[in-house]
Parts: structure tokens; C-alpha cells; sequence
């Protein structure tokens, strides 16, 4: 055991490593600041080795989206393959959040092998950043990426590469997100080909020595849970109509079973959430409390059983649209899971809401005015977690925007980032360009989750909803109110 | 005729049998009714001379395609000058690679003889679908070219013989009417698969070298047919302007310059002066530009000169970069195709008429389009682009009353047949008819205009996207303008909606319908001058009023006879 915790923890060094690596060389603040992607290692078996992430959305997606890419290249995988996918219909997420893996042979043999997860900027659709609120179906969010070779035994698919550039508006920054996702997987196949030279066999078994660890620590966690059916609901609302999830959680010795037969069918608007957004955010408030004692491995995935109906919105039919639910419907999922867990007398303590969705703002420059549209997504404050300890874990490990990066980048000036009763406010006065704003705001009945309020020289609007169709000039201010009681 | 002009001649008829056999094959196996049906497509054959690709033979198609696709085929062979192989087959849409609009795919399949591609069999395709925000492609409310949908940039998607599954897979994905898209390309790979047989047997039989000397020699008579006709037109320099009607975006009359410089059997065609790009989708794209700038020229030339690069040598067109006629990336464009297509034609023609005006004015090609989508039982979406609504419009030309329902902008297009149109969707064509005193009346007058109404079953949403209304068609010599066309949604209930520009997504329920008022083309000659009993003939055809036949023509007919003295007054007195 000890052995496998010491050469396991170098498999986890190398999958950090990968992370730390794409953090640094990439040009994306999505990803330098946001920390919006993962980094993960599988086993020839398509097991989960080991997974690093920094926002929920990714934990089954890595695995289903690496599950879609080897059924669909089955008997046609080589050594050098570079093979892509984001689709939240092939096992991901939102459309722009793109899986990159990278097969290893050893000896001709797939062995050990690496896939990073990355939100990228833009993949066309309707708005610069892939937030739609007027979306419907997958298509007005961003371009589908279905599996797709990027490199073949080795060699650039320069069409392939010229292809999805082309659907972009960021082509120079998607270009680097490529590269940088390139260069750490394949500076993680050499550690790993270095690993498996060194320790041969000892590394795969201990692989499994720490799945079945982890595994073993979730089951004895749960088996603190009451041996009843343990059930809530959630209601929260799209454009004025309302939704409702329902869960019911059962344990039994070795697994959670969670499911969400009642909850709503799929709707007309983004918060349609896929089948993998489901499952991670469906788990996570389970996990919380054990997240910084165990790796996200195989065992984790494995103490779960989740039924979602399809066609309902947490597992829409193809063509619907999802952008919203890592944002919006993600947070109502844990809601109703950590509900449902206090319900049943579970320790409210240890089961503490991790939920808590606030407003953000998409910004870009007016349409056709520039070569390339680099989106400013704005989230400068966070409603407050429940435990008062800072944002709620549902917001990831992102770092809050610094007031002299607003103003040096973008030209914003932050007048006010402060907490006053339970709210957290944040002012921002735009200095020099004009922008169209996209706002995306958590809609729930009697309740508040934000707003957004916008000045402009003619008039102040609150926005309660999420919206388009918004443009700000010089002088305009724009107001974030996040509420501290939203994950109440 | 000595013995190279016969292999010319052989060789020419040859290919041209090809370009229509890939035709026939793309009819009879595609799914989409735009192909099956409306054959809203081109094939041809190209040959490489250098890197530059020339247009061999061109199977009768839309003509709007025809310099499109040769900007297609250079980007093509351009992007993939260092890695071409027997059995690849390359794919484009991009309108910044070669293209006119998205939605407009060109396919092309180098055919390999001694090691090197000599001929490229093509396809070019207007799709049902292209992805991007809205169903069927037709986006007014696009401001980028990510907002008309997928840019397929050069691409195979075979290589040396194998099928590029997932890249094929991709594209398709990013598609509402995949169950149609999977079909089509299947069908255009077919024809140029097939093309790609014919033509190996052809250069067995004949060897290379004869057959591009045999190629070049009618590309050469060709280009003596055409120098002919210019050379027959006086020397000098012509201009025009003409205007769109807006860019959906709320900018109005968009001008469309036209410099026409005739040197002997040069000639050249400038755009300066035309508007800077604009934010809507009606910018076009220089492949475009130039195809329409030869769809006027084309309609100056004799029919029986065979389509292909000898038709374009003798013609240079330049256009400056960052306006409506060549706009940079990223422009949407996605209804060039139509708008600022048909102005671009239109220009051109007006020009040229200040020196041949004999050879002009069967331009027309300002459509009132609207397109209608929903979703059927089976959960299948589909996209009506109600080609009955807005087929029409032909004008007159020198000794020509405007004829048929399509301008010859859309040649080889067919209109579809309803009774299929009624099978493959849920429609009815209720009213498909000539309307009276709808045309551009002149000495020989534009084809009649029509009233449509289409219906549609289930619910659905449609779009339109009205041109030709403050900017009509325009008359020649003299002739007349054609009439404004005009739209209503919903029409005959409390929602109807005349369309003034253009309407987004207006919900229809089941059983809504949609009234087309598609103008006529516009007139050539004074109208007083036409022969009287060709207007009795119109009048009884019901054609043109009584009051019309007076007013417009000078001709005045009482108890179905033409009343010879009162016409004789009128005329002098008009």
C-alpha cells in the first residue's frame, strides 16, 4: 500500500504537472485565471487513473468524452494519434469545452495514456464565448467538434486544424489552446513512457491499489447514510417558466444510486444540462466533504449509479441546446442533491450547500469590427458560501479578476468590490470601448440569485434575467450584485 | 476543319458529356429536393494549367456558380499544391476561400495520369442546411460569417481512396438535415467518382498531351467567341451605379458601381466606387462578385458558346478590397448569392448597355426570399425554401419578351415539381399565377409577375428577406423598371404581416400561409414603341389591363380590337 501510494503519487505528479504546465503556457485567461479545465491519465482499460480538475463539470465528462472517442476510433487507434472531441452528445459538457487524449504504445501496446479537458474561447455560434440565452439547439451555441483525428500516427491534420480554426473568432488564441494542450500531453506521454520504463507493472497495480482505495473510503462515507429513500425537489426558472428537479438518493453497500425520474422535460432554452454535466454536479456535493482526501480515480466514478430519463432537461435529446447548465442548472443539481441528503437527516454539518449560482457577463466587441473577438467573461464577485468562507465550491478554483487586470486589459475601471449585509456588490465604469453584453443570471421564483444593473447615459436597467441584445459605451456603468444567501 | 479541331471538338463533347452525366448522377441520387428537384447545382470539369486551374466544360447548371466555383477550385489546388494523391476528394465552402455564400459546397476529385492530376471533375451544391444560428442558412440578422454558418475551408475528405470518416462524420454533425446532408455528399462524391472513371478512360484512350492540346483549342475558341463579341462593341469606358435596397441591418441603398473599360476585345470591369462592406449578409464575396459580373456578361454573348475558361480570359475584374463587392473577413455573406449579386449583374448590364445596348436585359434576379422551417412528427427538421414564391422575374432583352419563371441568372435551376414539393414536405401550393400589369412594360417586356401563396401544414416559422422593393429591377433602353415585389406572412388572418425589409422568425400556425407578389423583370425599349397586337395579345392573356394597355403602351383597345386612330393619337401625344 505504501509502495502504491508513493509510485501512484508520481502518476498524480504527472497529471498535475500537465495542468500546472497548460496553465502557464496558455493565452487564454479562461484557462491562466479561470482554471477552466482538467487534466486526467487512463489505462489501457479506459479506466480512470487519476484526474486533477478545478471546476465540477468536468469529472464524468473526461471519461465519457474519452469513452465516445475510443468506441468511435476502435481498431483504429495509433501510436502518435492526437483525437478530439466537445460535444455535449459524445459525452461532454458545453459545446466549447474541447477533450484532447493522446494514446500511448509501449511496445506496441496502448498503455497508460493522457487527456486534457479545456474550455476554449469561442467556437462560432451565435455570440463570441458560446453563451447563448436565445439558444434552442446545439448549433446556435457552437460548432459540434465530434471525434476527430487532430494528429494521425504523428502528423498535423493541417485541413483538419485549418477546419476548426476557421470556426472560431479567436482563430490566434484557439491556435495557442491547441498547441498548449499539444505540448502537455505529450510532455506527459514522455513521464509516463519514463514511469513505465521504471516501474513496469508496480505502476499499473497501483493504479488499482488506490482506485480500490478511493472507491473504499466513499463506501464507508456513505454508509453512514440513512437506509431510506432519501428524496427532494428543486425548482428554479428559463425565461419566466418554471422547472423542477426531483431526486431520490438509495444506498446500498457498495454504491449511491441517484435518480431523477419527475424531473422536468427538456426546454427551449440553455439550461438543458448533458447526461455528464448531470452526473458531476449530481455528485459532487457527496464528494465535497471527502474531495481533498482521496484522487479522482475510477473508484470515485464506480460508487455512483445515476438514472437520469432521457429527453428530461438533465438528459435533453439531441439537438438541445445546454451552454447554461455548468452555470445555472449545475448549481440547482447539487442544490436538490444536498437537500435531499439533509432531509435525510444525514449531518447538515458535514452536508453543507455548495451551491450558489451569481450573475456574469459575457463581453465583446461589436460584431464584424474586429478580425478576431476575444470575449471578456466577467464574473468579478461570488455569492458567498453558505459557511461564509468564501465562494461556494460549485465555483470552482477560478481566481476572482483583479481590478488592475480589468483596467489594463479591457479598459474597466472597478469602482467598488465590497460586502454590504448580504449582498456583495461590485461597480465597474467602462473607460474606452464599446461592447455588446450577453448577462447571465440565475433566474429562481420569489428569490434572488444577482442582477445586473446597466447605466447608461439614457437609463438605468436592472437585469434580472439572462439577456442579449445589450450595448455599453464609454461612461456606462455596469453594477454585479451577488446575493450571500444564494446558496440558501 | 483539320484534324486538331476535330479532336477539339471530340474531346470538348466528350467532357461536356461528363459535366452532364455528373449532373444527371446528382439528381437521380441525392436526397435534398434542391438537388433532386430544384437542381440548384453545377458540375463541371476543370484542368490544371500550372497551379491555376482552368474551367474545361460545364454541364448547364446555375450560372451563378460559374466563377465561384473556378475561385473554389484555385483555393483548393492552392492548399493542397504539395499534397495531392489519385483518390482524393477535396471539399470547400468557405466564402474567404473561393466561395460566394456557406451555404454554396464545392467538391472537387483530381483524376491522376502519370503521376500527375491533369483534369478535376467538380461539384458545387447549394445545401438545405449549414449549421450556425439558423435553420437553412439564410440568417438576416447575421453580422459575422460565423453567423451564416459552418466555413468549411479547404478540406478532403477522401484521401488516396479513403473515405476521412470523421471528418465526414464533423460535417455532417454540424447540420440540421444530416439525414439529407449524408445523401448529397454521397451523391456529389458519386459524380465525382464517376467523372473521375470517364476521364481516366479518356486519357487511356487519347493520352494527355492530346487531350489538354485539344482542351486548349476549345478553350481558345472559346475565348475567340467572346473577344468577337466585344470586339464588337465600341471602344470607351462605360460606368453605372446601381442600389440594393438595404443590408437587413437597417443600412439603405447599398450602391453597386460598375466601370466597364472596352479596348479592342479586352474588356474590363472596375467596382470602384461601390459602397464599403456593410454589416449584414449581403456582402460579396470577389468570387462571387466576379461570377455575377459574368452572369451579365454571359447574357451578352451568344447561347451556343461553350462555357468555359475562354470565356473568362478576355475579361479582367478588379474590385477594391473592404467594400460590398469584396469584402474582408469577417463579413457575413451569406445572401451574396442574391443580394448584392443581383445588383452586381445588374451594374454591369447597365454599363454595357451604354455601348451594346442590344446585347442586355434579361438581368432579374431580386428576390423577395423567404424561407420556412419546422420540425415533423418524426422529429425530423426540415426547411422549405418556398422556391415557388420568388422564381420569376425574367427581363426582356432586345427582341425578347421576358420568358419562363426563372432569369437566366438561374439557368439550369428547375422549378421543382409542387406535386413533389407536397410529397417531401408539409406544404400546399395553393395559388401559383401570373398577376396583371406586374412587369416592366417596354418594347419588349419583362416576364409577368405572379402571385403565390404556399401553405403550410404544420407549424412552422419563417423568415424573409425582401429585395426589389425601393430598388426595382431595372428596365433597359428605355424599358421600364419592374413593379416592387411584396410579402405577407400570415397572411388572410389577424397576424397577417406585410414584410417591408425583412421579418425573422415570425410563428406561423398549422394550415399558415405565406402570399408571394413576385414582381415581373423589367422592360427593354420604349414601350410606345411595341407592336400593338403583341399588347392585345397580352391583354387578352390578361397580362395587362385595358387602362394599362392605354396608359403604359399607348394602344387602345375597345371589344377585344385594337382601335387604330386612338392609338395612333395617343402615342403621339405620350
Amino acid at each position: 500500500m505504501i509502495e502504491a501510494q508513493i509510485v501512484y503519487s508520481k502518476l498524480q505528479a504527472v497529471c498535475r504537472q500537465m495542468g500546472e504546465a497548460l496553465q502557464r503556457i496558455s493565452r487564454s485567461p479562461l484557462v491562466s485565471q479561470d482554471r477552466a479545465f482538467a487534466t486526467a491519465i487512463f489505462t489501457n482499460e479506459l479506466k480512470l487513473a487519476i484526474q486533477h480538475q478545478y471546476e465540477p463539470e468536468h469529472l464524468y465528462a473526461m471519461k465519457d468524452s474519452v469513452d465516445h472517442l475510443f468506441d468511435y476510433f476502435s481498431f483504429d487507434i495509433s501510436d502518435g494519434d492526437i483525437l478530439l472531441v466537445a460535444d455535449p452528445y459524445n459525452g461532454g459538457t458545453k459545446g466549447q469545452t474541447l477533450t484532447m487524449v493522446a494514446p500511448l504504445f509501449y511496445h506496441g501496446e496502448l498503455v497508460l495514456f493522457p487527456a486534457v479537458r479545456v474550455q476554449i474561447a469561442d467556437l462560432a455560434g451565435e455570440f463570441p464565448g458560446g453563451f447563448n440565452p436565445d439558444a434552442f439547439e446545439i448549433w446556435q451555441e457552437s460548432m459540434r467538434i465530434t471525434p476527430v483525428k487532430l494528429y494521425k500516427q504523428g502528423l498535423l491534420q493541417q485541413d483538419v486544424l485549418r477546419f476548426l480554426l476557421a470556426n472560431s473568432r479567436v482563430k490566434s488564441l484557439y491556435q495557442s489552446e491547441l498547441d498548449a494542450m499539444y505540448a502537455c500531453l505529450r510532455y506527459a506521454q514522455k513521464e509516463l513512457q519514463r514511469l513505465i520504463k521504471q516501474y513496469g507493472q508496480r505502476l499499473i497495480e497501483s493504479v488499482y491499489t488506490m482506485t480500490n482505495y478511493s472507491n473504499r473510503r466513499i463506501v464507508e462515507h456513505i454508509s453512514q447514510y440513512p437506509k431510506k429513500t432519501m428524496d427532494s425537489k428543486i425548482t428554479f426558472a428559463s425565461n419566466g417558466e418554471n422547472i423542477t428537479i426531483y431526486v431520490s438518493i438509495n444506498t446500498s453497500t457498495n454504491q449511491v444510486a441517484i435518480d431523477f425520474n419527475g424531473t422536468g422535460m427538456q426546454v427551449n432554452t440553455p439550461v438543458n444540462a448533458s447526461l455528464s454535466t448531470t452526473k458531476a454536479f449530481a455528485t459532487w456535493p457527496i464528494l465535497a466533504p471527502l474531495a481533498d482526501e482521496i484522487a479522482i480515480n475510477e473508484g470515485v466514478l464506480e460508487a455512483f449509479e445515476i438514472h437520469v430519463p432521457k429527453g428530461s432537461l438533465l438528459n435533453p435529446d439531441f439537438p438541445a441546446s445546454v451552454g447554461f447548465s455548468t452555470f445555472i442548472t449545475g448549481h440547482f443539481i447539487s442544490g436538490v442533491i444536498t437537500k435531499a441528503l439533509q432531509q435525510g437527516n444525514t449531518s447538515t454539518k458535514l452536508y453543507s450547500k455548495i451551491h450558489g449560482p451569481g450573475p456574469q457577463a459575457i463581453l465583446f466587441s461589436p460584431f464584424g469590427m474586429l478580425k478576431e473577438t476575444v470575449p471578456l467573461f466577467l464574473v468579478p464577485g461570488y455569492p458567498e458560501s453558505s459557511e461564509g468562507w468564501g465562494p461556494s465550491a460549485l465555483f470552482g478554483d477560478r481566481e476572482l479578476v483583479s481590478a488592475e487586470e480589468l483596467e489594463f486589459n479591457y479598459g474597466f475601471k472597478m469602482v467598488k468590490r465590497e460586502k454590504k449585509a448580504n449582498q456583495m456588490i461590485v461597480e465597474i465604469i467602462n473607460e474606452n470601448f464599446v461592447f455588446n453584453v450577453i448577462t447571465i443570471i440565475p433566474e429562481v421564483e420569489n428569490n434572488t440569485y444577482g442582477n445586473i444593473t446597466i447605466q447608461t447615459n439614457e437609463n438605468r436597467k436592472t437585469f434580472h434575467k439572462s439577456s442579449t441584445g445589450i450595448s455599453i459605451r464609454p461612461g456606462n456603468r455596469l453594477e454585479f450584485v451577488y446575493e450571500r444567501t444564494g446558496g440558501q | 476543319m483539320d484534324q486538331s479541331m476535330i479532336l477539339s471538338q471530340v474531346v470538348g463533347g466528350s467532357l461536356d458529356a461528363i459535366a452532364r452525366e455528373m449532373s444527371a448522377t446528382v439528381t437521380r441520387t441525392a436526397r435534398s429536393p434542391l438537388f433532386n428537384e430544384a437542381h440548384d447545382f453545377t458540375t463541371g470539369i476543370f484542368d490544371l494549367s500550372g497551379r491555376k486551374s482552368r474551367l474545361v466544360a460545364q454541364a448547364p447548371g446555375c450560372t451563378l456558380h460559374l466563377y465561384a466555383v473556378v475561385g473554389a477550385v484555385d483555393h483548393l489546388i492552392e492548399t493542397f499544391r504539395y499534397d495531392l494523391h489519385p483518390g482524393d476528394i477535396l471539399l470547400v465552402n468557405d466564402p474567404y476561400h473561393g466561395g460566394s455564400h456557406s451555404l454554396d459546397w464545392t467538391m472537387v476529385m483530381p483524376v491522376f495520369y502519370n503521376r500527375k492530376p491533369i483534369l478535376l471533375p467538380a461539384v458545387r451544391s447549394h445545401m438545405g442546411d449549414n449549421g450556425g444560428p439558423v435553420a437553412g442558412g439564410y440568417n438576416p440578422k447575421s453580422k459575422d460569417i460565423w453567423h451564416d454558418g459552418l466555413r468549411i475551408p479547404p478540406l478532403k475528405i477522401y484521401e488516396k481512396g479513403e473515405k476521412r470518416q470523421d471528418v465526414f462524420d464533423m460535417i455532417v454533425a454540424n447540420n440540421r438535415l444530416s439525414h439529407w446532408l449524408e445523401g448529397d455528399l454521397d451523391a456529389m462524391i458519386g459524380a465525382c467518382k464517376l467523372a473521375s472513371r470517364r476521364i481516366q478512360q479518356m486519357l487511356d484512350q487519347y493520352g494527355s498531351e492530346p487531350m489538354i492540346g485539344a482542351i486548349d483549342e476549345r478553350i481558345q475558341y472559346t475565348e475567340r467567341r467572346v473577344r468577337d463579341e466585344i470586339a464588337s462593341w465600341p471602344d470607351g469606358t462605360y460606368s453605372a451605379e446601381t442600389y440594393a435596397d438595404h443590408d437587413f441591418q437597417g443600412n439603405r441603398d447599398i450602391k453597386i458601381k460598375a466601370t466597364v473599360t472596352v479596348a479592342g476585345s479586352d474588356l474590363k470591369i472596375d467596382f470602384t466606387g461601390s459602397s464599403p462592406q456593410v454589416d449584414g449578409f449581403i456582402n460579396s464575396p470577389l468570387s462571387n462578385t466576379t461570377s455575377f459580373a459574368f452572369v451579365g456578361i454571359s447574357t451578352c454573348c451568344d447561347e451556343d458558346i461553350p462555357i468555359n475558361e475562354g470565356y473568362m480570359n478576355p475579361v479582367t475584374v478588379t474590385a477594391p478590397s473592404g467594400t460590398v463587392v469584396n469584402p474582408e473577413l469577417p463579413a457575413p455573406c451569406g445572401h451574396a448569392t442574391a443580394c448584392v449579386g443581383a445588383e452586381i449583374a445588374e451594374a454591369v448590364l447597365l454599363a454595357i448597355s451604354k455601348c451594346a445596348p442590344k446585347r442586355v436585359g434579361v438581368n432579374a434576379h431580386k428576390l423577395p426570399l423567404a424561407y420556412t422551417n419546422g420540425v415533423d412528427k418524426e422529429g425530423n427538421q426540415w426547411v422549405n425554401l418556398n422556391f415557388f414564391g420568388y422564381t420569376g422575374g425574367a427581363g426582356a432583352a432586345y427582341q425578347t419578351d421576358g420568358w419562363g419563371l426563372y432569369p437566366p441568372v438561374m439557368t439550369g435551376v428547375t422549378l421543382p415539381s409542387i406535386e413533389m414539393n407536397e410529397i417531401q414536405y408539409p406544404s400546399r401550393v395553393l395559388l401559383h399565377e401570373y398577376v396583371e400589369d406586374f412587369t416592366g412594360a417596354g418594347k419588349w417586356r419583362g416576364t409577368p409577375g405572379l402571385v403565390v401563396q404556399i401553405q403550410h401544414l404544420e407549424d412552422s416559422s419563417t423568415s424573409v428577406m425582401m429585395a426589389g422593393v425601393r430598388n426595382t429591377t431595372k428596365g433597359f433602353a428605355g424599358g421600364h423598371d419592374a413593379p416592387s415585389n411584396k410579402v405577407i406572412v400570415n397572411y388572410g388572418t389577424k397576424d397577417a404581416q406585410i414584410v417591408e425589409e425583412t421579418a425573422f422568425g415570425v410563428k406561423m400556425p398549422a394550415e399558415g400561409i405565406i402570399q408571394f407578389y413576385r414582381a415581373g423583370g423589367g422592360g427593354w425599349g420604349n414601350p410606345l414603341e411595341r407592336d400593338p397586337e403583341l399588347v392585345l395579345e397580352d391583354v387578352k392573356n390578361e397580362f395587362v389591363s385595358l387602362e394599362a394597355a392605354e396608359k403604359e403602351y399607348g394602344v387602345v383597345i375597345q371589344d377585344g380590337e385594337i382601335d387604330q386612330r386612338k392609338t395612333k393619337k395617343i402615342r403621339e401625344q405620350i
